[in-house]
């Protein structure tokens, strides 16, 4: 071996563990995994059509998981968050339906919708000192039971030109997905370049050492919940739109998926940390695997099953990665 | 300040959802006709009777329930109608059992849990009820006196056939299944399954299931178009992944103008189905006689309280069914209207038979 090859292999291998050591480097190599499973296995995974329908549903997982993400990061979980995008979009559909109002409209209040239930979730955890996996569990009963109340389970017809956005494309992929990778940028500089960034990692990381460094923990609780509910109400009219129907059965699996993504994505269940790009490899295994399976066409009585045994995996690699890297570091 | 402002948004918005809850379509029957071909007089002056459904659903709201207002106020009996919260056979049988201790004893049931509602019917007959399952069948063997229900198998089998001649007797077809584990689900595939096996030129190229919600319907439908190119024909059998197919294709030829058109058969009339039919992306539904559910079913206890019997225990009782196509759009309540009719016409003759 020459000493050019010599240099060169020493030189790959720090860059290796650099990658090893990073939150997101199992979701990053899963992600080419699947997507090299899927193309050698799968005769339409790379198809035009496929990869544009891809890119929007990761695309509206990616803002479901947004939504439990600004809750895991301080340590939280929002049960409510299906429960909150199901009242949302009945909220939508009304406003549009019954109320006639324009989209432009329609819109802000729907998120402001949002924005108010996270505020009540997170008033009543900051108030009641109670865990916020009880109390947004409660909250989840009465936003669902509002939604199925008012709308009975109808779905509501939606304005003319809404599903332009769900449906529409921008520079080659699905405006959808360009609305998610502009969140991800805004995630990296909230959580990168801000004050408040930082102080719901802090606050994540350690409550009690955030309060005793002069941060208002409970503060950022709430604001963290409404942004969480807020990131809801825009997942719901972001699926509002793609179906172009207002459904209130929409957000019924949202729970588990928004917290495979997170788990997946390497974040933290127990908060203070945050990777962008696993939060987003996160949202893409999830979307491939589901979008895979029907490619390949697998068995119906047991597709729940490789569903389960994929997310598993991904998520003890990850477990298994970052144990061995603290012994690497 | 801020806090009570933010009090008060949430109570307007709260108040202005209300505000604009949504009506129901409307099934109009000439009950009165039907009721004059009835011989019985019938005994009682009250009748304790319960309808319940499992969740809140379009299907009971739009029809079931209207069929039970109209019994009521044709016999003059109240119905006490409960809606569960959730699609559980526990819940089922908290409410039903609760009831029952109230002392209502003639209870009209859609069984949450095919396999599971049996024990609820047969706690209830033990306590001295009456039961008749409706809307869907529950597992062998029966418990309950009768079940009103469109023979799913039926019309899954005619539904396939009707896409197959839409479709020119050639080319793959996509099944679209809802939950595995529901008897109804499998009687449905059979029919599908059934259908297709006639015509050597057709197969089904994939099948999907386990849809719960309309979105995931949609979710798995897009899916299954792409992988599928070619794809000649698509059916769903049931309301809820009906509802995701419609809004599915709706997207699919929103994302490929240039797309060619696959033969699309939905079930029930979900206000996506229908918008589908009027913009000629669903090609037919089958809609089933919930008015008739609704209006036959405490008709019939009433008949078992006054010491009728089931001719043939447990029997299926057929409610019908009607395609919908653009052609009837406008016009298909009349034949749903007929077949109600008819049912209640030959209950003291088919159906039921009088006390030694």
């Amino acid at each position: 071996m020459s000493m050019e090859a010599t240099n060169a292999s020493s030189k790959k291998v720090p860059l290796l563990k650099r990658f090893f050591v990073q939150s997101y480097s199992s979701a990053v190599s899963a992600t080419i995994l699947l997507v090299l499973i899927f193309s050698i296995f799968t005769t339409a995974f790379l198809s035009n059509y496929n990869l544009f329908n891809l890119s929007r549903t990761v695309a509206s997982y990616g803002f479901i998981a947004a939504a439990q993400m600004m809750v895991v990061v301080i340590g939280g979980m929002n049960v409510s968050v299906g429960s909150v995008g199901a009242l949302c979009t009945v909220v939508c559909g009304l406003l549009m339906q019954e109320a006639h109002l324009p989209t432009i409209l329609v819109v802000p209040i729907t998120i402001i919708a949002g924005l108010i239930c996270g505020w009540i979730n997170g008033q009543l955890i900051t108030r009641l000192k109670l865990a916020p996996f009880v109390i947004t569990l409660a909250m989840s009963f009465i936003y669902d039971g509002v939604a199925t109340g008012v709308s009975h389970g109808y779905p509501y017809k939606v304005n003319a030109g809404f599903d332009e956005l769900g449906r529409g494309r921008f520079l080659g992929t699905s405006q959808l997905f360009a609305l998610f990778i502009l969140l991800v940028l805004v995630l990296v500089v909230v959580f990168r370049f801000t004050l408040f960034g930082r102080n719901v990692l802090a606050v994540g990381g350690n409550e009690a050492a955030a309060r005793l460094s002069g941060i208002r923990a409970d503060r950022i609780t709430v604001l963290c919940n409404m942004l969480s509910c807020g990131m809801a109400a825009i997942a719901a009219m972001l699926w509002t739109s793609r179906t172009g129907s207002a459904s209130p059965t929409t957000g019924a699996d949202w729970m588990l998926y928004s917290v495979a993504v997170c788990a997946i994505g390497g974040i933290s269940l127990n908060g203070g940390n945050f990777t962008a790009i696993g939060f987003f490899c996160g949202a893409l295994i999830l979307t491939m695997v589901r979008n895979g399976l029907t490619m390949l066409n697998v068995d119906i009585y047991f597709e729940k099953a490789f569903l389960g045994v994929i997310i598993l995996f991904a998520v003890s690699v990850e477990s298994i990665r970052s144990r061995v890297a603290r012994r690497m570091v | 300040m801020k806090k009570l402002v933010s009090l008060l948004l949430a109570l307007m918005m709260l108040f202005s959802v209300a505000a604009f809850a949504e009506s129901t379509t409307e099934v109009n029957v000439d009950t009165n006709t039907a009721r004059e071909n009835l011989s019985w007089e019938f005994k009682g002056d009250e009748y304790k009777l319960v309808c319940y459904w499992p969740a809140p659903d379009v299907f009971f709201d739009n029809y079931v329930l209207q069929g039970l207002e109209a019994f009521e106020k044709d016999f003059g009996q109240h119905v006490e109608w409960r809606v569960g919260t959730e699609w559980t056979q526990d819940v089922e049988n908290q409410t039903c059992e609760g009831l029952r201790a109230q002392g209502y004893d003639l209870f009209y049931i859609f069984g949450a849990d095919t396999s599971g509602a049996n024990a609820l019917y047969k706690d209830l007959y033990d306590s001295g009820a009456k039961v008749v399952n409706y809307a869907g069948l529950v597992d062998d063997p029966q418990e309950s006196a009768m079940t009103l229900c469109s023979n799913v198998y039926v019309q899954a089998y005619n539904s396939t056939l009707k896409l197959i001649e839409e479709m020119g007797e050639e080319g793959t077809i996509i099944d679209v299944l809802e939950q595995l584990g529901d008897v109804n689900t499998q009687k449905r595939q059979q029919g599908v399954e059934d259908a297709v096996a006639e015509y050597p030129n057709v197969s089904i190229v994939q099948t999907l299931a386990d849809i719960t919600t309309a979105a995931q319907g949609h979710e798995k439908v897009s899916d299954a178009l792409a992988a599928n190119a070619g794809v000649k024909g698509i059916i769903a059998t049931g309301g809820t992944a009906s509802a995701g197919l419609a809004t599915a294709m709706a997207d699919y030829y929103a994302v490929n103008p240039d797309a060619d058109h696959i033969f699309c058969a939905t079930m029930d009339q979900g206000v996506e189905v229908m918008e589908g039919i009027a913009n000629g992306y669903v090609d037919h539904t089958v809609s089933q006689n919930g008015w008739a559910m609704g209006y036959v079913s405490p008709l019939i206890l009433m008949y078992l309280a006054d010491g009728w019997e089931p001719i043939n225990w447990g029997a299926h009782v057929d409610t019908g069914y009607i395609f919908i196509t653009a052609e009837n759009q406008d016009s298909w309540q009349t034949d749903i209207e007929a077949a109600a009719m008819q049912m209640i016409a030959s209950l003291e003759t088919d159906v039921l038979k009088q006390p030694e």
